[in-house]
């Protein structure tokens, strides 16, 4: 089959709770815009049927459909059934492109869907591009920790499928179309074929240390602190009554906590202030900080990390944090 | 005594107002080093100086108004020897950092002397070459390094800063400056902790990096054991670049500040108490293979209970990098103290078994990290007690700790020299040949005053 | 006995590489190709597994010759054996024509119960490996696993945790079943030179794509892999921020402060 063959650009709509979750509205978003360059229509799909508020909110962001998928077997996540209405949708629907969340089960599924398609699979990007030429998306990511930017695209096959990590495109409902298509499929998963069981479930003990998204202050490590320095810089940023965060290289040591981890593949934060200490500023690292005050310590005046900021200072970062806690206490 | 206004007048006059501090200016970091329980002690002026030449005027004119001069890097250091003793101007040489070029096919760097010891290291590895001496402090200049001759594990098979050291910029108390090239009778400057030069300017020797390289553990059930492998393997003619005796217990504590051991607690159930590791070079893998075929043959008499290797980048940067946290951790604690010393190598045991006894008189643990080839041995103790509550305590221990190493013909400044703290251990010919020197060197007695040996 | 597989692959020391500023490229001389940190991780977990439940377990790496070498460390760590998938026709392969050509190669290898796969690779950092390989498998997955709790041969499961975004759920799964492990259980093994020098002499099974019976050569290298890169340039770099000089610590502290107090 041709690849003109193959209209219409999916986001998968992930519930959580109940409610849609960010990173699937924030897709939305970004596909509207891909949409209207390529004349393609942006359509939704559920795996589960969906609420009203939130098929709202879905047209909000300039929809032109939804499907929503009923019948049994996806009450619970998991890979079978996902996999299985996916590709079963796909081949009668025929999408150009499939957008899914990088949430843990979007990543557990999207590539096991597009591998029984037979078509390719892109993870990460942090730009897509409609190329109208070749009527190919450009996804564009950071490779080789960040060092260099590849763009990935998928040439022969359809759908094209892309994992995305939220918080990569920001969430700016553009407005509503005109028509709104809802198709309601009944795809029923049999459980005798689903293979795993979900014996418990541990919820996560909020940890306020932990919860760096939503902070206002931002004490950043990188790859130049030592271990054993840490605590300084958690001082630190008690002292301006913000949070310890850490690059991917200094969760990869085990300490501190990988939750810390500031980026793509970790958190991705909105500060009013972000202080990075070490950090030498990895495009996978600078794409999740979104800050009002950017200030950058290094030793490498070199260093990238100073083309983001919005201050710098080039000196040793325990000398400046010590100088630093000093001058906060007025010492 | 203290310093007048028109000495002050004339250093502001030659070192430039924005490099001179007084009084309540002083950051008072300057006060301090990172030698335990040490009361803070502020100079009357501090001097960062940006070039030989300030260095020079500053030496001169302190000469001539008979002000103590003492001279300072990072400030690192556990024996108080870069802090002012008394009074006087406190010589900080931090700014002068600069790594004035590495030329590759004599394997040679020039740097400045308040370059620290890793970017040093690193600039050496960058060229492909390698500058051997690693002290565990690798914030420390290398000038500090070179003033008090620092060692650290590889100095078994690589010697010290000393052995480095090619040639020198040394300005002298009347602020004469001499090249060490030019007259080597100026070589007991490095080494003696600034008092009878100051150090402007390094020619340090490069050496080519070996081929090949593996780290390799060997745990031991029992601590003894573990120091006798150390004696049996040098002794069958294995020629490690380094030999270190690494304590569980300061494994463990490093591991619980830093949230990975790395080495061995426990193998197979069984607890270790101590890890023998080593460094093995060779020209390429066959030569380090080699080595550890025959070490794997002498397994069983040596008496680890398992000989575990590490030859992979990512397994010798993390073994590294945790036995660098060692002493760092230490001082994260609430109180903590150290005492270095070196000891001759088969004395090594007997000293530590005192340290334990000593320490369980008092309520301290000590725990060990100990250069096994070269007899240096540093001891840790830490607590979660307030340090005035500690102090007294361990002050005392590291008393006794280092009168037992003298006793045991051991030099209680073989690491991190001798500073203000140590001078009282050392012995009368040592002080002697120390004042004979001063006398040659600074008869008027300005620079450093109260350290190393005097 | 519990037939294990850990999948694993040779990669750049992605720290060390530089970029060339004239041409934009990578520099990959001089960096050297180490075993893929999380990969080792993954090992680790097939290990544990083996010591608990019994089992054999076979490394497996898809790359050119010098591959080995990472397979010699899986060895050296405690893998019972090792197989190096290498061939000048699987060169230029993405994701999905890699998974092709593994689950193909372990095809001839007999049956496997359990499959093991570190998170993500340094280099290319899809973390999609897994799924791709666990379709090819037809096999159930557990991606992002913490823990494996246990796991019945006779009744033919295995229990782990897994850790999502709210919280750690506890799984069964069927067999044959792959995992991608989290790092945060298992550490990477201290191989023992008993190992070592076990694995330098250990003779490391080589298949090329004639060894692998009805093997789709449209499916493999280049030509089989869906994805293409057609460029990559360097980071583009926003105009660089305004730098603090004001000629020592405690004045550039006292700088900080004041911008800090603005917010």
């Amino acid at each position: 089959m041709a690849k003109s063959d193959y209209r219409d650009m999916w986001v998968y709509l992930e519930l959580e709770d109940g409610a849609l979750s960010p990173v699937s509205l924030e897709l939305c978003c970004e596909a509207r815009r891909l949409c209207s360059e390529s004349g393609e229509r942006l359509i939704g799909v559920s795996a589960l049927p969906l609420p009203e508020a939130e098929l709202e909110r879905v047209r909000d962001c300039g929809a032109d459909g939804i499907i929503m998928a009923g019948g049994a077997g996806r009450e619970r996540y998991n890979t079978e059934a996902y996999t299985a209405l996916f590709t079963e949708l796909c081949r009668k629907y025929r999408p150009s492109a499939v957008f899914v969340g990088a949430t843990v089960n979007g990543r557990d599924f999207a590539p096991r869907f597009a591998a029984r398609l037979g078509t390719g699979c892109t993870s990460d990007a942090t730009e897509l591009i409609y190329n109208p030429g070749t009527r190919d998306i450009e996804f564009v990511e950071p490779a080789a920790g960040g060092k260099i930017m590849a763009v990935i695209t998928i040439p022969e096959l359809r759908p094209q499928v892309g994992t995305i990590r939220p918080g990569t495109f920001k969430y700016s409902p553009g407005g509503r179309r005109e028509a709104f298509e809802v198709i309601e499929e009944d795809v029923p998963f049999p459980a005798e074929e689903i293979r795993t069981k979900l014996l418990g479930f541990r919820p996560n003990e909020f940890d306020a240390e932990l919860d760096i998204g939503g902070c206002d202050t931002i004490v950043c490590v990188g790859n130049g602190v030592k271990d054993e320095s840490i605590p300084k810089y958690r001082a630190l940023a008690e002292l301006l009554g913000g949070k310890l965060a850490c690059t991917r290289p200094v969760a990869d040591r085990g300490l501190p906590p990988a939750k810390l981890q500031v980026g793509q593949s970790g958190v991705m934060i909105k500060p009013k202030l972000y202080i990075g200490f070490g950090v030498s500023g990895a495009v996978n690292h600078v794409a999740g900080v979104d800050a009002g005050l950017f200030i950058a310590v290094n030793t490498d005046p070199s260093a990238p990390i100073f083309n983001y900021c919005d201050y710098g200072l080039a000196a040793d970062m325990d000398e400046t944090c010590d100088a630093l806690i000093k001058a906060l206490k007025g010492e | 005594m203290g310093i007048d206004s028109e000495f002050l007048n004339i250093l502001t006059d030659k070192a430039g107002e924005n490099r001179v501090y007084t009084g309540g200016d002083i950051n008072p970091s300057y006060g301090k080093d990172e030698a335990a329980f040490a009361e803070p002690s502020m100079p009357d002026a501090v001097v960062e100086a940006n070039s030989a030449g300030m260095v020079s005027d500053v030496l001169k004119l302190c000469r001539s108004y008979r002000v103590p001069v003492t001279v300072r890097g990072a400030g690192t250091g556990k024996a108080g020897g870069c802090v002012a003793a008394e009074w006087g101007v406190l010589l900080s040489l931090r700014d002068m950092n600069a790594i004035l070029g590495v030329d590759e096919a004599a394997r040679t760097m020039r740097v400045q002397p308040g370059a620290l010891l890793q970017d040093v290291k690193a600039e050496a590895e960058r060229h492909g070459l390698r500058y051997p001496p690693d002290p565990g402090e690798k914030t420390a200049t290398i000038g500090g390094n070179a003033s008090t001759n620092a060692s650290g594990p590889c100095a078994l098979k690589y010697g010290a800063t000393r052995d480095y050291v090619l040639d020198a910029e040394i300005v002298l108390a009347g602020g004469n400056t001499v090249r060490l090239s030019e007259r080597p009778e100026y070589a007991e400057v490095i080494g003696s902790e600034g008092t009878l030069g100051v150090i402007t300017e390094l020619t340090l020797r490069l050496t080519d990096k070996p081929g090949c390289e593996a780290i390799l553990l060997l745990p031991f059930a029992g601590a003894e054991e573990c120091v006798s492998a150390a004696a049996a393997i040098l002794a069958a003619g294995f020629e490690p670049a380094a030999l270190e005796f690494l304590d569980t217990a300061l494994v463990e504590y490093s591991g619980s500040v830093t949230g990975s051991a790395v080495f061995p607690v426990s193998l197979d159930g069984e607890r270790v108490a101590a890890t023998l590791m080593l460094t093995l070079e060779g020209a390429d893998e066959d030569a380090v293979m080699e080595q550890m075929e025959a070490l794997a043959e002498r397994a069983e008499e040596l008496g680890c209970l398992d000989i575990l290797v590490g030859d992979t980048p990512n397994m010798m940067r993390d073994f590294r990098a945790a036995y660098d946290a060692f002493h760092t951790s230490v001082e994260s604690a609430a109180s903590s103290c150290e005492a270095n010393v070196s000891l001759p190598p088969e004395e090594v045991w007997t000293y530590m078994e005192f340290a334990r006894a000593e320490g369980a008189k008092r309520g301290i643990e000590p725990m060990f990290c100990t250069h096994l080839g070269s007899g240096g041995v540093h001891t840790f103790a830490v607590s979660d007690k307030p340090l005035a509550e500690f102090a007294p305590a361990a002050g005392e221990y590291m008393s006794a700790l280092y009168e037992k190493c003298a006793s045991l013909g051991g030099d209680p400044a073989g690491e991190y020299g001798v500073g203000r703290v140590k001078g009282a251990y050392l012995s009368a010919e040592r002080r002697a040949a120390h004042a004979a020197l001063k006398a040659e060197f600074d008869p008027e007695g300005i620079l450093n005053p109260g350290k190393a040996a005097e | 006995m519990l037939r294990i597989l850990v999948c694993v692959k040779q990669v750049p020391d992605v720290d060390q590489l530089r970029m060339d500023p004239e041409t934009g490229s990578l520099i990959r001389d001089g960096v050297p190709s180490i075993l893929n940190p999380q990969d080792a991780n993954a090992l680790s977990a097939a290990l544990s597994v083996k010591v608990s439940f019994g089992g054999e377990v076979t490394a497996i790496t898809m790359g050119p010759p010098m591959a080995e070498s990472a397979l010699r460390e899986c060895l050296a760590a405690g893998a019972d054996r090792a197989v190096l998938v290498t061939d000048r026709a699987f060169g230029g392969a993405d994701t999905l024509a890699t998974s092709y050509v593994i689950a193909s190669a372990a095809g001839t290898l007999g049956g496997f119960d359990l499959i093991f796969c570190g998170k993500e690779t340094i280099d290319g950092a899809t973390g999609q490996m897994g799924a791709q390989l666990a379709e090819r498998f037809d096999a159930s997955q557990i991606t992002g696993a913490l823990l494996v709790l246990g796991v019945d041969e006779a009744a033919r499961a295995i229990r782990a945790e897994r850790e999502l975004e709210r919280g750690v759920e506890t799984l069964e799964a069927s067999l044959p079943c792959l995992l991608t492990m989290e790092k945060t259980n298992y550490p990477a093994r201290i191989p023992n030179l008993k190992g070592k020098l076990r694995a330098k002499k250990a003779e490391i099974t080589v298949l090329t794509a004639s060894d692998i019976p009805g093997l789709d050569r449209d499916r493999i290298g280049d030509p089989g892999s869906p994805t293409k890169v057609p460029r990559m340039f360097p980071p583009v770099l926003p105009e660089p921020g305004v730098m603090i000089d004001e000629g020592g610590a405690e004045a550039n502290a006292a700088r900080l402060c004041e911008l800090i107090r603005g917010v």
